[in-house]
């Protein structure tokens, strides 16, 4: 079972993914921001992070720098409403407000590949 | 040769000068032709036929004064009485015809071989000639004077009219051409002031009829003067409007009138009269000629005057102008700058000034480029060629800061040469408030983002499910809806926001209904509530279980969700949010207070006593949306209740909101 991580600091969009990614048979893990992410990739070794971008303590382009020093090969979706040029490596960037079908065919394609 | 004294009279006869004799009684003993006519009669035989008595009665003897001369003082007199006889000039009135000459009067005795006076010869020199040209070169002179004594034209004509009575007339009178080209009578003078005011209600009664074929009417007409040696019955006649004003005319006793215009480039302003009646002058052709000399002046002086009144008229428009626009330059509250051709400031109001930071005269021949910015848009394009420009741009002030301005800029080309005006309006506010809106539209398009992507987000997820399984968990369900139905409520709110700033209002306006409300179970709610929506950590402290007051349980509940959400919105860090409930009921006050207070990044000292203004939040809020309109909105709900407000805040370390809410005495 492939695990994912969703880190964003609404509860809201961490439940309601967290009930999609359930339903789709995947195993999920929370963290309500970037500092929280890094405390549960100690424990836990997810197959892809979802994180929102704008979050307290760690946003989510300090998180995605910090994971590339230790877990280089773990691939990340950015979910944001504005997005700056081309995404780095096994980087996927999913506009706010997106649609569940998308965020999953998104998923899916990063699984397969 | 011998003559007789046949032959020397023939020779008197031939003398200009009027030559008599007078024996020791003072009668006339022998008279020349010359002395004859100048007494009024034909012959020299006719006069030494008349008894002196007679003689005496047809002429009025004058000194230079115009006073009458005592006869007994004429020099013949004083020679018969062996007195010394120095020459005296006198003026001569024949009563009948009005005529009046001058003489200069000598006598000298002629005594017998005893020593005893036996004639006195008197030598009438004529010196009418030479004493009117006297009299009306002093009167001119005395007319110049009084028409340059005083610049008021009304004053002036009436001194001209003052000087010549009585010398040349018993009445003078003068009259000007108004605008309209209606005769008024400016002046009017004779010796006795009771017949000044009567001659002026006179002229009141009947005005001078513009038409008329006489008098001041026609010569003001025709620019000719007019002589009437003579007044005839008929001319009275002529000139009478009606019975009653013949009357008058007939009292006065006219005997020769004199009008002459005063004309001032080629028109005629006026004129002036004299009359004579009193005197039984008659005036005659010097007479005319010195008028015409009094008119020609008094014109001039009458232009002159009216050039002064224009001048003085236009230097006081100008003087009032320059007040006006000085007062407007000044009082507008946009700066005013006028740059000459060479592009310096040449003109520049109090508001330019205090916006550029500089004294007046500083700002005066300063070139314009020291006031503006390199980085902005020049204050004027090209001035070459610019019409009327209206711009946006930054100036610079004298300490180097720039100040966004809006400017009107216009190119005028008076004679001197072409300059730019420049109305400069300070826009900072107005840029701060459409920077703040902007901010406050992105903040809360911001907050609409996240509780609607949630609404779509739980409802595509549960119709995912259902369309792959035919069911969705029940438990599932109800949770997705619950979300859904808060995240609409969190949107619901935030359009309220939204309206509030379109209607540029706080959200204090809405409606207010107070009715019994348990402020300590309302906390716990809210409380609750926040810690769902968050996941923060928020304690609720209630001191007593319930404490109800008549309060509005909406607008109460909107100031602690705001207080609430605000503790954890700016607590990134996390920490704890207290919200704590107390009944105060001290010596003072009865009162609720609630307290909010978090652990988070607090509010800078220099920023805290804005926050209840709406649209301003702390500098150091970061990337943390808000519309800084939460707290504007909760200090009117506040107060509406007749509660307060208060905050403290330490930069970093954390924030305090005290609200405290009336409580009837022994309610709770």
């Amino acid at each position: 079972m492939k695990q994912i991580l969703v880190v964003d600091d609404e509860p809201v969009i961490r439940e309601v993914l967290t009930a999609l990614f359930a339903g789709e048979g995947y195993a999920v893990l929370t963290a309500s921001d970037g500092l929280a992410a890094l405390e549960a990739m100690e424990t836990a070794a997810p197959d892809l992070v979802i994180a929102d971008i704008i979050m307290p303590r760690l946003d989510g382009w300090g998180l995605l720098s910090r994971l590339r020093e230790r877990y280089a090969e773990t691939p990340v979706i950015l979910l944001s409403a504005t997005f700056r040029g081309n995404p780095p490596d096994r980087v996927v960037f999913v506009a706010k407000p997106f649609d569940i079908d998308h965020l999953l065919a998104v998923v899916e394609r990063m699984f397969l590949a | 040769m011998e003559h007789g004294p046949d032959t020397v009279a023939v020779f008197l006869d031939h003398v200009g000068d009027g030559v008599t004799v007078q024996d020791p009684s003072g009668r006339l003993i022998y008279a020349n032709a010359a002395a004859a006519r100048a007494l009024g009669f034909s012959t020299a035989a006719e006069l030494l036929a008349t008894p002196l008595s007679q003689v005496m009665e047809r002429f009025a003897v004058f000194d230079g004064d115009g006073e009458p001369f005592p006869l007994d003082r004429l020099p013949g007199r004083r020679a018969l009485r062996g007195e010394p006889e120095p020459a005296v000039t006198v003026r001569f009135r024949i009563n009948d015809t009005g005529d009046e000459r001058w003489s200069v009067v000598r006598a000298s005795p002629v005594l017998d071989a005893a020593g005893r006076v036996r004639f006195a010869v008197n030598v009438w020199q004529d010196a009418t000639a030479q004493k009117r040209t006297e009299i009306a070169q002093r009167f001119l002179a005395e007319a110049g004077e009084a028409l340059s004594a005083s610049l008021n034209i009304d004053e002036t004509l009436a001194n001209i009219a003052r000087l010549a009575v009585p010398r040349l007339a018993d009445w003078s009178a003068v009259h000007m051409v108004g605008e309209d080209g209606a005769i008024s009578q400016i002046a009017v003078a004779h010796v006795d002031p009771e017949r000044v005011s009567w001659a002026r209600r006179l002229h009141e009664q009947y005005p001078a009829d513009p038409n008329a074929e006489q008098g001041v009417p026609k010569a003001v007409r025709t620019g000719q003067p007019e002589l009437i040696p003579e007044v005839t019955d008929e001319m009275l006649v002529a000139a009478a409007r009606n019975p009653e004003h013949l009357a008058i005319l007939r009292h006065l006793g006219l005997t020769s009138a004199l009008v002459v215009p005063m004309i001032a480039r080629d028109t005629a302003v006026g004129a002036i009269t004299f009359i004579a009646a009193e005197s039984g002058r008659r005036f005659d052709e010097r007479d005319l000629e010195l008028a015409q000399e009094l008119a020609r002046r008094a014109a001039l002086a009458i232009e002159n005057a009216r050039l002064y009144d224009a001048e003085r008229a236009a230097r006081l428009a100008a003087e009032d102008a320059q007040v006006r626009f000085q007062t407007l330059f000044e009082g507008v509250p946009d700066a005013i700058l006028v740059v000459d051709g060479g592009g310096r400031i040449v003109e520049a109001n109090a508001a330019a000034g205090l916006l550029l930071g500089y004294e007046l005269e500083a700002l005066l021949g300063l070139p314009v480029r020291d006031v503006s910015c390199a980085s902005a848009p020049p204050l004027f394009g090209n001035f070459e060629e610019d019409g009327e420009r209206r711009a946006e741009t930054e100036l610079r002030r004298r300490d180097g800061s720039a100040v966004p301005v809006e400017v009107w800029t216009r190119r005028l080309d008076p004679p001197a040469g072409p300059i730019g005006i420049a109305v400069v309006r300070d826009i900072t506010e107005r840029r701060e408030g459409d920077q703040i809106r902007e901010e406050v539209l992105t903040a809360i398009a911001h907050d609409l983002r996240s509780p609607l992507g949630a609404i779509k987000l739980h409802a595509q997820s549960l119709q995912r499910s259902l369309r792959r399984s035919g069911a969705v968990d029940p438990q599932r369900l109800d949770d997705g809806l619950q979300a859904v139905s808060t995240m609409s409520a969190r949107v619901g709110a935030l359009l309220e926001d939204i309206v509030d700033i379109a209607r540029d209002r706080g959200p204090g306006a809405v409606p207010f209904d107070p009715e019994p409300t348990d402020l300590s179970a309302l906390a716990e709610r809210c409380a609750a509530e926040v810690a769902a929506a968050t996941s923060a950590d928020v304690q609720a402290e209630v001191a007593v279980e319930s404490l109800v007051g008549r309060w509005d349980a909406h607008g109460i509940e909107r100031v602690l969700l705001n207080l609430l959400n605000n503790a954890v919105k700016y607590s990134p860090a996390g920490g704890t949010v207290t919200i704590r409930v107390d009944r105060i009921d001290d010596a003072t006050v009865t009162a609720a207070q609630v307290v909010v207070a978090d652990e988070g990044i607090g509010i800078p000292a220099a920023d805290l006593a804005r926050v209840f203004e709406r649209y301003r939040r702390g500098r150091n809020v970061g990337q943390i949306a808000g519309t800084g309109l939460g707290l504007t909105g909760a200090k009117q709900i506040v107060e509406r209740h007749g509660g307060s407000i208060a905050i403290a805040s330490e930069e970093g370390r954390g924030t305090r909101v005290t609200v405290r809410l009336p409580l009837e005495p022994g309610a709770g």
